[in-house]
């Protein structure tokens, strides 16, 4: 047992050093937190990470290029898509692959739905830590199911899909499932959406508690690189899908949404409008889905010419970042991820100190960490 | 008014108790997967009733997690004395299939093959007895 | 004592066994049934009629468990901390009664027998979370001591209303002074400060600090395991019973109902629909934080508790106690 030094800072009493996880019902996967408490108030807070730790980035250089897309999926299993298509991105850059109009297309509309589910998860987590005893959990979930069976019909999977491939996608989408899909979303999801935000940001506890606390603001969020929902819920208007478009990005009508507040219920507020948000863009996508092929013909063996390559994507989480380096074989010679969330939670240490312990999990958990990005 | 946020989420709460559970019963109810679901791999036929596989290996190469095994056979090259799937490892990705070029592998619909010993889940695709699924009609 | 004053006493307390578990057994099983209701679930279904065997079957296994003691805790309070959970919760069933003329004792002063029981639970909790040597048992042994004692005074303060107009302390004359008007539609204001308080006191939702289970694990009772798990359990379900008893028969007007015969019936489904209210409660809200969790008690239940006595101290003078 660790005794910290007794400080002025609580009054003169010695500090209690408590474990938070790796075994604990509210670490997202498997996080350790050290808190150093004063009582029920945090005095300092070290995440320690790495216990989910799968080598992703050693493994993808012993793989073919097209093999890598495998372990994408796996590297944070909440938004498979994002990840997928931000590697498929990198790697068709690299080797000047041109992608057909709907492959592009098709590719934005699962990134989205994506967002959707994996914004659906943090809905879960974040109610869920705040101490409901998993009702909106369960709501959530089952709107999740709702686009699982449709990935599952598209993709053959639902939690792993492995369906981007470099140069277009695997299967294409049968008009009947997307015709299912857009009423889901314009007629179901909305009042779907309605429900989430009365049990959450609607409800007197949930603003009591989440109002004020975790402050933090645009400046600070840019000092440690965080981005996504996280920044534009202290206001910056950041989002890569319109500051540097990719897919079909540039050819939809959508609102980047931010909250000048910066605390924990804005960051709530700001993904619950999110949700709307890609709803609205889904429909887009399926309404003026062109036609065409879903992937160009790329060789089985994939030769990228000696190079390296970096490419921004906006996932769930703020920006992917993935960078691969070839040396013109049929392997990649470094795949590396800049895990968005990585430098959430990195704000941590700054943000938790002087919470309580209940304040400590609402900041945590409404920052939608996924430990799978984290610790690859 | 304090209180109408609580109020309108139990009366959330109450509007789907009475619209009843939507939960499936497993064991009961039997999900039927879709088409293009991804669950354990089975061989084609071909026109002579022997196993559409060629041999040609492509398959294990793709294979990122080696989960398969080839044996060809020695007196015919294009033939396959054993084709072994050792499930246990697959993560069921599909490349196999996919890169297949004579089209000779495909998925099951069948989800239910739990078992306590590793060994069961390997399994001999060309052998008599044969793991095959519905529809192996030649392509 | 009289042979005949000792076989009702046995026969009364056996009796009294029974309902505590019954209700428990009971209280567990619709609890998770009606929140996988409320979640779109079906909760238990396979033993018995719609999984009715469960708890039982539940039973029998926290029995059949394993006896574990962590090694650093005091063992000596490890052990005594269930006994000291489970001892008030079922004394203070004694002085309930049930209908008219059913109950162990029907004591001249029950009511203050009944609150004197329950206020030793939060020293259970407290000893039980500190005799664990485990942080968060000792930090929902503390927060459960915290909670209890600050809502315990604007509940007392809202039952003296009630005692202030039956003019009595036996829950017999307090039931049958409501045999016209309930005192909820006499008392509101004490009616809701009541329930806010008992439900607090009942540890649950949205006042479920000591075992919130998103921070604390399973707050004080962590470290138990087995029947020792069961006896805190059964102390939990003791005072929903008793908190739904009191709300019901302080309150709802106990074993009366307009136009129909009073009946003991009555007070069961009270007491049902008032501990299904607590679940539906569970299954909606999110939990406080601690501080304004006490902020509430003293700075808001309080006060109106104060105001409220007044007012019904004034009312009392005005109409007279055979009208008010
Ligand atoms: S599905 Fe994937 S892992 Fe399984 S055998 Fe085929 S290629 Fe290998
Ligand atoms: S790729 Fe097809 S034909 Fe070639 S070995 Fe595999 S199963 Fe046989």
């Amino acid at each position: 047992m660790v005794n910290f030094p007794r400080s002025e800072a609580t009054g003169g009493t010695e500090t209690l050093l408590l474990n938070v996880g790796p075994q604990h019902p509210s670490t997202h996967g498997v996080l350790h937190f050290m808190l150093e408490m004063a009582g029920e108030t945090v005095v300092t807070a070290k995440p320690v990470i790495g216990y989910l730790h799968r080598g992703i980035e050693k493994l993808a250089e012993n793989r073919t290029w097209q093999q890598v897309i495998v372990l994408t999926d796996r590297q944070d299993y909440v938004a498979q898509f994002s990840n997928e298509w931000a590697y498929c991105r990198a790697v068709e850059r690299l080797a000047g692959i041109e992608l057909p109009e709907r492959a592009e297309w098709l590719r934005t509309l699962m990134g989205e739905l994506n967002r959707i589910t994996s914004h659906l998860i943090w809905y879960a987590g974040v109610t869920m830590d705040i101490g409901t005893l998993g009702t909106p959990f369960i709501y959530a979930w089952e709107t999740r199911e709702r686009i699982f069976d449709f990935f599952e019909a598209v993709t053959g999977a639902r939690m792993m899909p492995n369906w981007m491939r470099i140069g277009g996608v695997r299967t294409d989408i049968d008009p009947a499932l997307l015709a299912d899909l857009r009423t889901f979303l314009e007629r179901d999801f909305p009042k779907e959406c309605d429900t989430y935000e009365a049990l959450l940001t609607g409800n007197e506890i949930v603003v009591s508690r989440m109002k004020g606390v975790g402050v933090y603001t645009a400046e600070e969020c840019v000092h440690l690189g965080i981005t996504g929902p996280f920044l534009r819920a202290s206001g910056l208007a950041r989002d890569l899908r319109r500051d540097a478009p990719y897919g079909a990005y540039a050819k939809l009508d959508f609102e980047v949404c931010t909250d000048p507040v910066g605390d924990s219920l804005a960051r709530c507020r700001v993904r619950l409008r999110e949700l709307r948000e890609s709803a609205r863009m889904c429909i887009q996508l399926i309404d003026g889905m062109p036609e065409g092929d879903i992937a160009v013909k790329v060789p089985k063996a994939l030769k990228p010419p000696a190079g390296d390559c970096y490419v921004r994507t906006e996932s769930p989480r703020g920006e992917l970042g993935v960078f691969v380096a070839s040396d013109g074989t049929t392997r990649p010679y470094r795949y590396r991820v800049r895990s968005p969330i990585f430098y959430g939670l990195s704000a941590m240490p700054r943000l938790l100190p002087g919470h309580l312990l209940a304040d400590m999990l609402v900041i945590f958990g409404g920052i939608d960490t996924s430990m799978g990005e984290i610790d690859r | 008014m304090f209180g109408s946020g609580l109020a309108k989420g139990l009366g959330i709460t109450m509007r789907r108790l009475l619209a009843g559970p939507v939960t499936e019963l497993y064991p009961y109810d039997h999900k039927v997967l879709t088409p293009a679901s991804r669950t354990f791999l089975a061989m084609y036929v071909n026109e002579e009733g022997g196993p559409a596989c060629k041999a040609c290996n492509t398959c294990i190469v793709g294979c990122p997690d080696h989960v398969l095994r080839l044996e060809k056979d020695p007196d015919d090259n294009r033939k396959p004395l054993e084709f072994v799937v050792n499930s246990g490892r697959c993560t069921f990705c599909g490349l196999c299939v996919e890169n297949c070029p004579y089209d000779a592998l495909h998925f099951t619909p069948d989800y239910e093959r739990a078992t306590y010993d590793r060994g069961t889940l390997i399994y001999h695709l060309v052998h008599e007895g044969a793991h095959t699924g519905e529809g192996d009609e030649p392509k | 004592m009289s042979a005949a004053l000792w076989l009702r006493t046995i026969v009364g307390l056996v009796a009294l066994l029974a309902l505590l578990a019954g209700v428990t057994l009971f209280g567990v099983w619709w609890e998770r049934k009606f929140i996988g209701h409320l979640q779109r679930r079906r909760g238990p279904l396979h033993h018995g009629w719609h999984g009715l065997l469960q708890l039982p079957a539940d039973m029998i296994k926290m029995i059949a468990k394993e006896d574990t003691v962590p090694t650093a805790a005091d063992s000596l309070l490890f052990q005594f901390g269930p006994v000291a959970a489970i001892v008030p919760a079922y004394a203070a069933l004694a002085a309930l009664t049930f209908a008219p003329g059913i109950a162990l004792i029907d004591m001249q002063h029950g009511l203050l027998y009944v609150f004197a029981w329950e206020t030793m639970l939060p020293l259970a909790f407290a000893l039980i979370g500190w005799s664990c040597a485990n942080k968060f048992t000792l930090i929902g042994g503390l927060r459960a001591a915290a909670q209890l004692i600050s809502y315990e005074i604007p509940m007392l303060l809202a039952a003296l209303g009630v005692v202030l107009t039956a003019q009595s302390m036996n829950l017999t004359t307090i039931i049958n002074a409501q045999t016209g008007w309930w005192y909820v539609f006499k008392q509101p204001l004490g009616f809701v400060i009541f329930s806010v308080a008992m439900l607090a006191e009942m540890n649950r939702s949205p006042f479920d600090l000591p075992e919130a289970e998103s921070e604390l694990v399973a707050g004080y009772m962590t470290e138990y395991s087995g029947m020792k798990f069961g006896f805190v359990q059964l102390a939990e379900y003791s005072v929903l019973l008793v908190g739904s008893y009191l709300i019901a028969a302080l309150f709802l007007g106990g074993w009366n109902m307009p136009f129909l015969p009073a009946s003991w019936l009555w007070l069961a489904l009270k007491i049902v629909l008032l501990m299904t209210s607590t679940m539906w409660f569970r299954g909606t809200f999110p939990r406080l934080r601690v501080d304004t969790l006490t902020q509430m008690s003293w700075k808001w239940l309080l006060p109106a508790a104060l105001v409220n006595i007044m007012l019904v101290a004034a009312l009392a003078l005005w109409l007279g106690p055979k009208v008010y």
